[in-house]
């Protein structure tokens, strides 16, 4: 990806986040259901990381997810 | 240019410092005389093996949050690698036990301003065995608004890494790293959120492994040498949608990931949530990965390059073309029901246990992957 493409891309996603945060807003009282489980999109950072961790060792794409981002580590893993 | 990414690693840790310390004197002049503490105390074991490695990660984690906002939290691991052989995608197949230790921490501030708020965090992480020496840090700050339901997050990460060989005491490698992540989440409506984020991370050094060798035709084994550099991208959206009717949470996932080793990887992932009465919710989900191979790969079912190549080499089976499917079921349990008797203190704890197994037709072959945890608030 050039660099060109890649601030275009960077671009296209501020402005669709920008459009989404257009929408109406969500009251406090209309909140209920945005607790339930899965409803957040980052739970479980323990288990995140042990995940992002072996996917790193063991496939060639890393990131996302929130994972704080390793470079390796031993057994063969970088 | 590996200096100067070793610089630029340098400059997130002193962003993360400052960040810290920042946090560190608002927190000290804060007024905390109303309030309760809060936090979470968090123990998980888990487990990973494959045809020829097993892996035992038992790890905890303590996070407190202050009445005044801040945020405190440590975490430790034990990573307890049994492996055929030291140097994945070779030959050799002698039986060895490593262990590899990792400590974290991190310090944080919400500033709450009434219809939105601000956060701001700075962690690092130190992570040693023989032959591997990583520090991480890392700052991330957000912002939500519009009644707290858009937020857009900024994030930045230096990494610099040692790395050594047990067979080669004169081997010294250094790998230096600088990631940059943008995020941005929306709640679209009382049901439905949005997250979309992009990530970069350039990573300069020594980027093989000094276990692993290639060969020329004809020729004898060298130590795989791939290019000191890589440029990796990736970008990622995720939806949830939570349904009532039924009490479930459906959640998309999709990745796109491409780097200046021209490897490309999907991953695209789907995971259902369901509530089964008070205290009991199921979630399963199913994960699809697949990804190209890098430019420097061997031709297609060798491990040798032709006579006379000279440029980067690997030996590496995770630079390779591949896809894999993952399925998996995790049951979690709250103790709710013991509230307002004897063992109310319990009442806050939730027990997980989740399995996964992924087909993957690769070198490495099947895994399964395990974890048993628990979460105690307060």
């Amino acid at each position: 990806m050039s660099l060109r493409s890649c601030i275009a891309s960077s671009v296209l996603a501020l402005g669709v986040s920008l459009s989404a945060s257009a929408c109406a807003a969500v009251h406090p009282y209309e909140r209920e259901y945005l607790t339930r489980p899965g409803m957040d999109l980052h739970p479980d950072a323990m288990t995140a990381e042990f995940e992002a961790h072996v996917q790193s060792a063991r496939e060639g794409a890393i990131g996302g997810r929130n994972t704080v981002e390793s470079t390796g580590g031993g057994c063969g893993c970088n | 240019m590996i200096a100067r990414t070793a610089r630029m690693a340098r400059i997130a840790f002193l962003l993360a410092w400052l960040i810290a310390s920042g946090v560190a004197v608002a927190s000290v002049r804060a007024d905390e005389a109303s309030g309760t503490w809060s936090g979470e105390i968090e123990g998980r074991g888990n487990y990973y093996l494959e045809r020829s490695n097993r892996i035992m990660i038992p790890t905890g984690r303590v996070a407190v949050e202050s009445p005044g906002g801040v945020r405190v939290h440590a975490d430790y691991l034990v990573d307890i690698i049994t492996s055929a052989s030291i140097a994945t995608g070779t030959t050799d197949d002698k039986v060895f036990t490593e262990l590899r230790h990792g400590v974290g921490a991190g310090l944080g501030k919400t500033f709450d301003l009434g219809s939105s708020e601000f956060n701001l965090d700075a962690y690092g992480v130190y992570s040693t065995e023989s032959d591997y020496k990583s520090w991480l840090f890392g700052a991330r700050g957000s912002f939500a608004w519009n009644q707290k339901t858009s937020t857009v997050s900024l994030g930045v990460t230096g990494v610099s890494d040692r790395i050594y060989s047990t067979r080669d005491p004169l081997f010294r490698g250094e790998l230096h790293g600088l990631t940059a992540s943008v995020g941005f989440s929306q709640v679209l409506s009382p049901r439905l959120v949005l997250s979309l984020g992009y990530q970069f991370v350039l990573l300069e050094g020594y980027l093989g492994n000094p276990y692993r060798s290639t060969q020329n035709e004809g020729q004898a084994s060298l130590r795989e040498h791939p290019p000191e550099q890589r440029i990796r991208y990736n970008v990622e959206a995720q939806l949830a949608w939570y349904i009532p009717a039924t009490r479930s949470t459906l959640q998309a996932y999709a990745r796109y990931y491409t780097d200046s080793w021209d490897l490309r990887a999907i991953t695209p992932e789907v995971r259902f949530y369901q509530d089964l009465g008070r205290y009991w919710n199921l979630r399963l989900r199913f994960r699809y990965y697949e990804q190209g191979e890098v430019y420097f790969a061997p031709s297609s079912g060798t491990t040798k390059y032709p006579v006379g190549y000279a440029g980067p080499t690997t030996n590496d089976p995770k630079l390779v073309a591949f896809h894999s499917q993952q399925l998996g079921a995790r049951l979690s349990f709250s103790l709710l029901g013991l509230e307002g008797g004897l063992l109310d203190f319990a009442s806050r704890v939730v027990l997980d246990v989740s399995f996964d197994r992924q087909w993957c037709p690769n070198f490495f072959g099947n895994n399964i992957m395990g974890s048993l945890g628990g979460r105690l608030a307060f």
